[in-house]
């Protein structure tokens, strides 16, 4: 028998947030289920896609940053 | 044989005993999730490297002032600076984002896994990634709060519950109802080009 899986444990499951019987719980009802199934292929795959996205900043604002910890350290010495 | 990782914990130990490259190695090691966490919530680059700085330097302020009492937990502390940061620029400059809802047609994930090196493949994928930067700013601010959290930043539900003051449901079926809608904005964007 499987229990009642929701479309926000399958978002857990895709994050890492569930534990090991949860997750066999969620792997059984995805197995019943294909509308659960495909949800949560329709999430790993919204999460490749937002992978995409990854912002560097630009090199002088960490330069600033290294400067400031530098004019603060030695203004505390 | 590999070097082994450093904790952050030790990191700010070492740092505080004067050793600068240690505040260096932090930096290196989260600025692009704290950045890009950053851009996506003020959505702006330029106010964004603005933020990152004073991030970093209200932590280098907090280090040396003592203030700083978390030892494990040094990135959801930095990225509860940069969050409180952005969310008062937001509100300086009264940005609120708005919803887009609703449409049927094709599902654009299923056109992803195509990788070709054409030229005309990086224009799409460019714009794809436009695209992408686009709805997710479409997304009520909620929503998308708890989207870059969850995804950009790599916090837990429970460390966003936390951060926000809501609860950890809320946020889940928050990050839920993001991810429907960016699924319905890309759909309908497809469904245009064609």
């Amino acid at each position: 028998m499987t229990q009642n899986i929701t479309q926000e444990q399958l978002i857990l499951l895709a994050y890492g947030e569930l534990n090991a019987e949860e997750r066999k719980m969620a792997e059984d009802a995805m197995n019943a289920n294909p509308d659960l199934w495909n949800f949560y292929q329709s999430v790993l795959q919204s999460k490749q896609l937002l992978n995409t996205i990854k912002e560097e900043p630009h090199p002088t604002s960490v330069a600033i940053i290294s400067e400031h910890s530098h004019d603060s350290h030695t203004e505390a010495v | 044989m590999q070097k082994p990782i450093i904790s952050d914990g030790a990191l700010l130990k070492v740092y505080l005993e004067g050793n600068e490259s240690a505040l260096e190695t932090l930096v290196k090691r989260h600025k692009s999730r704290i950045f890009t966490s950053i851009y996506l919530l003020v959505n702006d680059r330029y106010l964004a490297e603005d933020i990152f700085q004073e991030t970093f330097i209200k932590i280098i302020h907090c280090l040396r002032t003592g203030k700083y009492k978390h030892e494990d937990k040094f990135l959801p502390w930095a990225l509860r600076i940069a969050r409180n940061l952005s969310i008062d620029s937001i509100r300086q400059k009264g940005r609120m984002p708005c919803i887009v809802t609703d449409s049927e047609g094709n599902d654009i994930f299923s056109f992803l896994n195509i990788k070709e090196d054409s030229r005309e493949q990086i224009v799409i994928e460019r714009e794809e990634h436009a695209s992408l930067h686009h709805f997710i700013n479409q997304l009520p601010a909620e929503q998308k709060e708890v989207l870059v959290l969850r995804h950009y930043a790599d916090l837990s539900f429970k460390e966003i519950a936390e951060m926000t003051g809501n609860n950890i449901n809320t946020c889940i079926g928050r990050m839920h109802y993001a991810l429907i809608n960016l699924r319905k904005m890309m759909q309908k964007s497809v469904v245009y080009v064609k």
